[in-house]
C-alpha cells in the first residue's frame, strides 16, 4: 500500500523492493488491474501501474463486488439447469 | 480528464455457449440477485426485453436498466448500464461467451465508462431508493474476486 502513493514505478523496481518474487508482484497487478483499482500502459518492454483517479476507488470496489455476487449468481443457475 | 479504466471479471460456466448465453440472456430473471442489485427490491422481476433490460415493480413499474448494443449469440451481447439512473448517465457493459472444453465455457464480463457510479450523492438525488441503498449493504459485508489471476 505504501508502494502505491509512488506513482506509476517498473515492475522490476517495485519486485526488487518486495519480499516475493517477480511472476508475483505481476500475478497481483494484473488481478488489481482487472479489478479496475489500477491502471496499466505499456512503454516499451516496460509495464507501468500507477493508482486509478483517487475519487473512484469506492465506486470501482462496489461494482466489483456486485458484478462478483451477480456472476456467481449466474454460475449457479447454469449449473442447476445443467441436465 | 482521464477516463476510467474498465473492470473486468470473469467466470468459468458448466456449460456450452450456447446455454451460457441463453442462460445469461433469456434466463436473467432466474439469476439476478435483486434483493442485494436493484431499484425496486426483492419482489421486483427483472428480463431482457425486445432490446432492453427492464426491472418491473411488484407494483408495475419500470426501470430501464439498459438497452442492447450487440446481440451476437452465442458469442457476444452488450448493453448500457444504468440501473437507478437515467440513460444520459449510461455506461457500457460487453459480455463474451468463449468455448473453454470440457464442455464449459469463460464468461467474461467488462464494464467501461462507470464514472456516474462514482457519484452515489447525485443518484440519491435522482432516487429515494436503489443505488445509495445497495451500497450501504455492500459496504457490510465483503466479496470473493472472481477474476482468473
Amino acid at each position: 500500500v505504501e508502494l502505491r502513493r509512488e506513482g506509476p514505478p517498473r515492475v522490476a523496481r517495485r519486485a526488487a523492493r518486495l519480499p516475493v518474487g517477480r511472476p508475483a508482484v505481476s500475478k497481483h497487478l494484473r488481478v488489481l488491474s482487472d479489478a479496475g483499482l489500477i491502471e496499466h500502459r505499456s512503454a516499451g518492454t516496460r509495464n507501468l501501474y500507477a493508482l486509478a483517479p483517487d475519487g473512484m476507488a469506492r465506486a470501482q470496489q462496489w461494482l466489483v463486488g456486485t458484478w462478483d455476487t451477480a456472476l456467481a449468481a449466474y454460475a449457479a443457475e447454469v449449473k442447476r439447469r445443467k441436465p | 480528464m482521464n477516463a476510467v479504466p474498465p473492470i473486468r471479471r470473469e467466470i468459468l460456466v458448466d456449460a456450452d455457449p450456447d446455454a451460457a448465453f441463453e442462460v445469461f440472456t433469456a434466463g436473467l430473471g432466474q439469476w439476478w440477485p435483486l434483493g442485494e442489485h436493484s431499484v425496486h427490491g426483492r419482489d421486483a422481476a427483472v428480463s431482457f426485453d425486445d432490446g432492453q433490460i427492464i426491472e418491473r415493480s411488484a407494483g408495475g413499474q419500470d426501470t430501464l436498466w439498459g438497452t442492447v448494443t450487440r446481440w451476437e449469440p452465442p458469442d457476444v451481447v452488450a448493453f448500457s448500464w444504468h440501473p437507478g439512473y437515467s440513460a444520459d448517465r449510461a455506461s457500457r457493459v460487453e459480455v463474451t461467451f468463449a468455448a473453454a472444453g470440457s464442455g464449459q465455457t469463460l464468461v467474461t464480463l467488462t464494464h467501461t465508462g462507470w464514472e456516474a457510479f462514482a457519484d452515489p450523492a447525485a443518484a440519491r438525488a435522482e432516487y429515494d431508493e436503489g443505488w445509495p441503498v445497495v451500497l450501504e449493504r455492500y459496504a457490510r459485508h465483503s466479496r470473493t474476486p472472481t477474476a482468473r489471476a
